[in-house]
């Protein structure tokens, strides 16, 4: 498990990783983990995503040959955990007992927290109580920074959708904001 | 505070809104001390947004993930191909010889199960193990097949089967088949819990019958693909 | 009793990788069925009565086999040991039926126009055309199917079913993956996952019969505003999104609800015991 040897590009490990090498691939795999994790907790929450960041990197490793170098390793395994990640989403979507109505949801997420620890944790909590939809827009918009062209792509929906999903999860979380 | 305004704070700062209708903003946030401070909050909302850390796992993940890596020389499980030229762009795969010859014939059937699942009824496909008849396709959805002990049993049996030749299969194709049943039992189990509160459910009552019946499908189907492969 | 037409023409000197290519004459109602354990196998047509075989690939100690069995004609690589592998791109007649049957196979088809019958473990299986029949089960593979028409089943297990321009009945079927129906002018489709979304853009024909149905997933269903049909919504934790307006027909029960389009002609059954349901307009 110590990793040895001179600094590898992840060029070099995915060239070495697609011919076999999980030594290369497990180096990709700790380079990428804090950003794919984060990602997967904002996407499916806390609870799940340890476990659709090991998912990521299994269906990463069976999908390597067909991984171009068009872009960065990085762009096309963040693209990959977002599609894994949609895959799992309504069981995410689920465990906030989700109802009928968005509403519900977005009356508990704009209630402000009881007390201000660090923006950061309070944002990512907050977005965790964002109706699912408006969640994954948000993520994808304002953490991720894709457009709304790609985000209607990805999720199936319109650009205004996306647009007026957006709006209204930034909407609902200015209250964890509020000093 | 007005709705009309408000609705297109987000469109503003993200500069997707029209010259004249950025200025018509820019004109109503100076008389409107509500809409400008929405504005503001938003605008803190998408800086704290970009912000946001990274979080790296809480445990180690790479000894899970190594355990669950298939060798390379059983590649090409899943592509995105979408056309003969992009297949054959794709270069060699031919590779593995691993001594499984595929039999002649598909007249293999689950006899025993399929004693069963005939009996269970409403479909047609035990056989040839190609989809089922119009009839089928044209019920509705939950209502084709009722809940019985016989699906209970016709599971077992084909389980035991596949327990029983596992070691006839490949393992990326026994990881694919359990992953999916346990795919199928995670739905019965919520669907059987539903019931519980609400134990008069026709539509959970089909909901189970059909989980169940893809269950079998799919034993079925990779007791089958065992059989051709010995 | 088979008619070995033509082994090998490999004489015991030849190189034992050589590339092989044949060609055979064809009646009409000649049906196709290629066996191949391994590798891929890309079916073109043309217009003779007559099956070109070539082998780009074929496995140590491997020969390809074409052989005549009454109206079958049977291809596959032979070897006294060791699985059947080959890479074989083969030409037919339009007309002909094709049957093809392997373990981790890719699969292409492109402009038959008869009966096609593929059942995979793994590997990807691409079509394009097919009339009368088309049938694709695998477990492992992506299955897309494009312009055919006729009567269409298609079941993965663990990939993605992609379908398109499909004119014709469907059946379609996977566990781990989502499913994508757009073009299609069908009169009856199925189609059902677990763990993955649908997406139907498409025609609901008067009398017609539409089911989606998945356990963890979104359906999203496009449809003519001119659609008449009566649509049945199930969902356990899931959420109900329409823009045609609704008009609830009988109380809700059962997490069952059920509204008409126009003259409810039709029947629009959708269901996702967690997820979306979305009824949209084009």
């Amino acid at each position: 498990m110590a990793i040895m040897g001179p600094p590898t590009t992840d060029a070099e490990d995915v060239a070495l990783a697609t011919a076999g090498d999980t030594g290369a691939f497990e180096r990709l795999y700790r380079r990428h983990a804090p950003r794919i994790n984060a990602l997967c907790r904002r996407m499916v929450g806390p609870g799940l995503a340890e476990d659709t960041t090991q998912d990521v990197f299994i269906r990463a490793w069976e999908k390597l040959e067909l991984f171009e170098g068009k872009s960065a390793f990085g762009t096309w395994l963040y693209r990959l955990a977002i599609n894994v990640c949609l895959a799992r989403r309504t069981r995410a979507g689920k465990r906030r007992e989700r109802f009928r109505r968005d509403e519900i949801a977005l009356e508990r997420a704009e209630s402000p927290p009881r007390r201000h620890m660090d923006h950061g944790m309070d944002l990512d909590r907050a977005i965790e109580r964002l109706p699912y939809r408006a969640r994954q827009v948000f993520v994808l918009h304002d953490v991720e920074g894709y457009k709304h062209r790609e985000i209607g792509e990805l999720l199936g929906i319109s650009a205004g959708t996306s647009k007026s999903q957006l709006h209204e999860a930034r909407m609902a979380l200015r209250g964890h904001l509020r000093a | 505070m007005s709705m009309h305004w408000t609705d297109r704070l987000s469109d503003y700062l993200d500069g997707e809104l029209s010259p004249e209708e950025a200025l018509a903003l820019e004109l109503h946030l100076e008389s409107c001390a509500p809409c400008a401070a929405a504005l503001d909050e938003i605008r803190a909302v998408v800086a704290a947004a970009a912000a946001l850390p990274e979080h790296p796992p809480t445990r180690d993940l790479w000894p899970g993930i190594e355990a669950r890596l298939t060798p390379r020389t059983t590649e090409g499980l899943t592509a995105d191909v979408v056309s003969l030229d992009a297949f054959r762009a794709r270069g060699r795969r031919v590779s593995v010889t691993v001594p499984q010859l595929i039999a002649a014939g598909l007249a293999l059937v689950v006899l025993s199960a399929g004693g069963v699942w005939l009996a269970v009824g409403s479909d047609a496909r035990a056989v040839a193990g190609m989809p089922p008849e119009a009839a089928e396709a044209t019920a509705p959805v939950q209502s084709p097949f009722t809940y019985t002990a016989a699906w209970e049993e016709a599971v077992t049996e084909l389980q035991g089967e596949f327990d029983l030749r596992r070691s006839e299969l490949d393992p990326a194709t026994i990881m694919v088949v359990e992953r999916n049943l346990a795919l199928i039992d995670e739905a019965i189990a919520e669907a059987r819990q539903a019931l519980e509160a609400d134990p008069s459910s026709g539509f959970l009552n089909g909901y189970v019958a059909e989980a169940m019946r893809r269950k079998v499908d799919l034993l079925r189907q990779a007791t089958r693909v065992q059989r051709t492969e010995t | 009793m088979l008619i070995s037409l033509m082994v090998a023409a490999l004489a015991a000197a030849a190189p034992p990788m050589a590339a092989q290519d044949t060609t055979v004459t064809v009646e009409r109602g000649t049906r196709l069925h290629v066996d191949n354990h391994r590798g891929e196998v890309l079916i073109t047509t043309w217009g003779r009565d007559a099956v070109r075989v070539r082998a780009t690939e074929l496995g140590d100690r491997q020969r390809l086999a074409v052989t005549r069995s009454g109206s079958v004609l049977r291809v596959r690589p032979d070897g006294s040991r060791g699985p059947q592998e080959a890479d074989l791109e083969i030409v037919i007649p339009a007309w002909m039926d094709v049957r093809v049957e392997g373990n981790q196979l890719d699969v292409g088809i492109r402009g038959g126009q008869g009966e096609i019958s593929i059942e995979t473990i793994g590997g990807d299986v691409v079509v394009q055309g097919g009339a009368g029949l088309v049938a694709v089960r695998t477990i492992q593979g992506e299955v897309t199917i494009r312009g055919a028409r006729g009567r269409i089943e298609a079941v993965s297990v663990n990939e993605d079913v992609t379908l398109s321009d499909i004119g014709g009945d469907l059946y379609v079927e996977t566990t781990n993956g989502d499913i994508t129906l757009h073009g299609i002018r069908s009169t009856s489709a199925r189609a059902t996952t677990v763990n993955g979304d649908i997406d139907y853009r498409g025609t609901i024909r008067d009398n017609g019969r539409y089911i989606f149905a998945t356990h963890n997933g979104d359906i999203g269903v496009t449809v003519a505003a001119a659609t008449n049909a009566m649509v049945t919504v199930s969902t356990y934790h899931g959420e109900f999104e329409s823009e045609f307006p609704v008009r609830l027909t009988g109380a809700t029960r059962d997490r069952q609800f059920n509204f008409t389009l126009g003259s409810g002609s039709a029947r629009l059954e959708l269901e996702s015991f967690n997820g979306e349901i979305r009824l949209r307009r084009p």
